[in-house]
């Protein structure tokens, strides 16, 4: 058969579309998107005010020392002054009872915040990837333990149990070597990490799923690949993409779930503060003093808001094919 | 045959704005269909073939898409027109089916509701009404039973009677004009005679012109009279369908033809076209096909040929090639080997 | 059908199951982690070592583990006598445990506590679903106008803002706020339906609108989500190429496609929903079950807490598997399958 045509080279080089790998792509187009841009700018400047507190503290003058000769006398130890006793030395006023700056706490709060969630994150992202690699892939009788657990896990009454597990475990006075708040903290971590996890692991196991019929897999392991290869070296890279998505999609959450523990009173407790502790006190006096209730509430609410817009502009970023307006 | 044509399209273009560019799917497409006449519409993926099928019914989104150039539907202009008339049109003078009928029909209604609603839409007739002409219309396109299939869903029957399902619903309000994309390329071999039989059967007995849109040579020979060959957005060429198995006159039919496998003689390797289509956000300034053309010269690259006909008055091609060198080709090179 | 409802039910008991048993063996760990006895959490007194032990040996803390479970998770079924002699307290079935601090059942407790969080519930369900639901579809119909921008941002602030923020300032500005905002300068407590039914909507709409406020930004995300999805899927092609006017096809075709997954999306975040519910109790002081369960942590009541949370966990189960069954009403696909 004579050919038809010459294979010829230059259609080769008169290409479709230059190609890029799906991570710089996604950059690309994170790039593009100026409202995750602008929220990402802003975690970053909430990143940076709780690394550095203590100079942030120095430089403007603040300690969480307590001055209690703000208080007034008269009023049950509510700070002198409107809102909350705001002034040229306390931007944003004092807490009640002990006089502490409450910029400083809020600063210091950050970072207990910002810790426990990023490390529940990783906890939850962590045990999601693993189960959820394991299950997905292998399949079997794995899969059904595995998934029937995150389903048990899912009809639990997670908050209610967390709460009262925290409880319990406020008890404890050390763990290894970890005592005090360093001990609180990381029980924190721990309990809320695992109890998001059977989310992530349901999340992952899906990608695995979706993932484990294409075709790549199939020619590896026809290539005599062993399961762990195939897992890291083909499974793994394919899925930092939503892996990404998760985990910053996962960090609003945590932060409002430690928020609310400590809110509770389980959480982080005096003399430590967090955003939910510093909310926690100010739900008792909040009707006489709002200002202690709303200086931390909105940093909250706005870091929070900040994460939530990142990880939609990173999730979109990724599959731009996902609804957005 | 009427003068005027049932359908005529002239210069269709349908470019969809992209983050990466300008998607042109369709560019400067004319053609025209008669009454009772069944035309192929064949290319490869991304020719745009259903992007014009969808563009006849003006089916595309205002927003995300710009459609230029001349749709008449028995002499009403379909691209512009007022969305209240487009949908006077559709499936009362203009029906499609197309390729997938398990995702096509809504999962959530039975099947018979889904025929009423087609009859209801244009037809004021009561509930009673709409279901006899539905389970008429599930009879006379095959399928067993009819009243007791009314009331089941889709996902309970087989793909080849969800796509007479499909045809059934099309055809319910008696259009004159039906557009099927792809319909059988989601079936087996077998139900695919079946169902392209029924189209055809249907076709003479209700007299509706059909635009069948696939990208299966075989199923042009076997069912349509006209063919036109798209690539890369444009048509390539277009014939009475004799003419263009006997007497091709682009490369790029040449290439199709002598891709296609035959089971009825043994031949060493298959041959297909070499190269890839070209992106349609960065399309070749001269003739489309031009980088994996074996025939091209001078012109080819630069500037664009025009459709012009080929042989008869009927047939149409889009090349740089005189007529009588590509007659010559086609008789010496092409053809002996096919 | 039935297959697949007695598949469901027999998993809701496993899954309760395996909640009584992780209930039952976290609890046993408090005196042990506290160094506390467990005699304290079952007398609520500071009890000598001898009055510890004697309240040991008559309620069986010294039995072996597994024989307290079954003790106590048969009482559940049949009732039970806590204690001996005359001081014995009966403890009819259901027999979620007996709090001696309040000298109560908890099961009376729970009673008492159930209709109040009940309200707050469907009241606020009411709001999220029917606010939610239609805000979404809206949304994704006219994607990009003022209302879809501005139901996302409101959207993306009422998943940033949680329960115990926006109540507090609801709080703050219906009782001490502005005075033209001050509404309920009195307070916002729990009134009875039975006692005054007015008052009782009335003073349940903070609360309502607070827990309301998160939930229904989920909601319209996810269903404004699903909709864009159900939009380019393509049987609503088909719908519009029927030639059905636009409004059908957003809500008849696109919403009644997206109605299960809003009912999963239902069933999907219970045990977030009770956690809203213990939040908005604690801060509005209203006696329900979230404000039983905080209280018997608090005071390390142990029965309460045991009895509370299984409880919980029964209301999860029960609530997912009538949204299952609902969910294999609305999809005609799961029916068949099984």
């Amino acid at each position: 058969m004579t050919a038809v045509t010459d294979p010829v080279a230059a259609a080769g080089t008169r290409s479709a579309s230059r190609t890029r790998s799906p991570g710089r792509l996604a950059l690309a187009r994170l790039r593009r998107d100026r409202v995750s841009v602008a929220a990402g700018v802003f975690v970053a400047l909430v990143l940076l005010a709780s690394v550095f507190a203590p100079l942030i503290c120095r430089v403007l003058g603040v300690d969480t020392e307590r001055h209690i000769e703000l208080l007034s006398l008269t009023n049950l130890g509510f700070p002198e002054g409107r809102f909350g006793g705001m002034s040229w030395d306390h931007p944003l006023g004092i807490e009640p009872k002990t006089g502490r700056d409450l910029l400083a706490l809020l600063l210091y709060g950050s970072r207990t915040s910002l810790l426990i969630a990023f490390g529940a994150t990783a906890v939850s992202v962590l045990l999601g990837i693993v189960f959820g690699l394991w299950a997905g892939y292998f399949g079997g009788w794995v899969d059904t333990v595995i998934s029937r657990s995150t389903e048990v896990l899912m009809a639990f009454p997670v908050f209610l149990f967390s709460i009262a597990l925290l409880a319990v475990l406020g008890n404890l006075d050390r763990v290894w070597f970890l005592t005090g708040n360093g001990l609180r903290m990381a029980i924190l971590i721990f309990v809320i990490g695992f109890f998001s996890f059977p989310y992530t692991a349901r999340l992952m196991r899906s990608q695995v799923l979706s993932l484990r019929t294409r075709e790549f897999v199939a020619a590896a392991r026809v290539m005599g690949s062993t399961n762990r290869r195939i897992l890291v070296r083909e499974l793994l890279p394919n899925l930092t993409g939503p892996i990404i998505v998760l985990t910053s999609l996962s960090i609003p959450t945590t932060v409002l779930a430690e928020a609310g523990l400590s809110f509770l009173g389980v959480g982080i407790s005096p003399p430590a503060t967090s955003w939910g502790q510093l909310l926690g006190a100010a739900s008792r006096t909040f009707v006489v003093d709002p200002a202690y209730m709303l200086f931390p509430g909105l940093c909250m609410v706005a870091t929070v808001l900040a994460f939530n817009l990142l990880g939609d502009g990173i999730r979109d970023a990724f599959d731009p094919k996902s609804t957005k307006s | 045959m009427a003068d005027e044509p049932l359908l005529r399209v002239r210069d269709l273009s349908v470019h969809f704005p992209t983050p990466d560019g300008l998607v042109r799917s369709v560019d400067g497409l004319s053609f025209d269909v008669r009454a009772g006449e069944i035309l192929g519409v064949v290319g490869e993926s991304g020719s745009g073939k259903s992007v014009a099928g969808k563009a006849i019914l003006g089916l595309h989104e205002p927003g995300q898409s710009v459609t230029t150039g001349e749709i008449r539907y028995a002499g009403r202009q379909v691209v512009g027109a007022a969305e209240e008339e487009l949908r006077q049109l559709r499936g009362s003078e203009i029906a499609m089916i197309f390729q997938d009928p398990l995702s096509s029909l809504h999962p959530y209604f039975t099947i018979g509701d889904q025929l009423s609603e087609a009859y209801r839409v244009h037809n004021r007739v009561s509930r009673k009404a709409a279901r006899a002409r539905a389970v008429e219309m599930l009879t006379l396109v095959g399928i067993p039973a009819a009243a007791r299939s009314y009331g089941a869903y889709p996902h309970e029957f087989s793909g080849g009677m969800r796509q007479r399902a499909m045809i059934a619903m099309a055809l319910i309000c008696d259009p004159g004009l039906l557009i099927a994309d792809e319909p059988t390329t989601a079936l087996d071999v077998t139900v695919q005679a079946q169902i392209l039989q029924l189209i055809w059967d249907l076709s003479q007995e209700f007299g509706s012109a059909v635009v069948l849109i696939t990208h299966d040579l075989g199923v042009v020979a076997e069912t349509c009279d006209r063919v036109v060959v798209m690539y890369a957005g444009r048509c390539l060429e277009q014939a009475d369908v004799v003419d263009l198995f006997e007497r091709p006159m682009s490369p790029y039919t040449w290439g199709l033809l002598g891709s296609i496998p035959r089971i009825d003689e043994t031949r060493g390797d298959l041959a297909p076209i070499a190269g890839q289509p070209p992106s349609l956000i960065d399309l070749p300034p001269g003739c489309s096909f031009e980088p994996r053309c074996g025939f091209a010269f001078g012109s080819c690259t630069s500037e664009r040929p025009e459709l012009s006909a080929a042989g008869s008055e009927d047939h149409l091609a889009r090349c740089h090639l005189p007529v009588p060198d590509r007659q010559e080709i086609w008789r010496t090179q092409i053809a002996p080997a096919l | 059908m039935i297959r697949y409802a007695a598949n469901r039910v027999l998993g809701a008991l496993g899954v309760l199951l395996v909640a009584s048993v992780v209930t039952f063996s976290i609890f046993q760990l408090l005196p042990r982690v506290t160094k506390v006895d467990m005699a304290f959490y079952y007398t609520g007194r500071n009890t000598s070592p001898a009055q510890a032990a004697a309240v040991s040996e008559r309620f069986g803390f010294d039995k072996p583990v597994w024989e307290q479970y079954w003790t106590w998770l048969s009482g559940i079924v049949t009732g039970r006598d806590l204690g001996d002699g005359v001081s014995a307290v009966h403890c009819a079935a259901p027999c979620l445990g007996y709090s001696f601090r309040q000298n109560r059942s908890v099961t009376e407790m729970l009673v008492q506590a159930f209709p109040v969080t009940l309200s707050i519930v469907i009241g606020a369900a009411v709001l999220w679903l029917a606010g939610g639901v239609a805000a979404g579809v809206i949304a994704a119909a006219r994607r990009g106008s003022w209302f879809d921008r501005g139901s996302t941002v409101i959207s993306l602030l009422g998943v940033s803002i949680p329960e115990f923020f926006s109540g507090m300032l609801l709080i703050y500005a219906l009782t001490a706020g502005p005075s033209w905002l001050r509404w309920y300068s009195g307070g916002i407590t729990y009134v009875p339906f039975t006692q005054d039914p007015v008052r009782w909507a009335v003073n349940l709409l903070p609360v309502w609108f607070c827990l309301a406020f998160l939930i229904t930004a989920v909601y319209t995300r996810w269903t404004r989500a699903a909709m864009l999805e159900t939009m380019s899927e393509d049987f609503i092609t088909t719908a519009k190429a029927k030639g059905l006017r636009r409004r059908t096809v957003v809500g008849k075709h696109g919403l009644r496609a997206v109605i299960p997954t809003v009912v999963t999306l239902a069933g999907l975040d219970l045990g977030a929903l009770l956690g809203g519910v213990i939040i908005v109790e604690y801060l509005f002081s209203f006696p329900g079950l979230g404000r039983l369960a905080y209280d018997g942590i608090s005071t390390k009541d142990l029965p309460v807490i045991m009895g509370t949370t299984l409880f919980a966990a029964f209301l999860i189960v029960v609530a997912n598997v009538v949204v299952d069954a609902c969910y294999a009403i609305l999809d005609p696909r799961v029916r068949h399958g099984g």
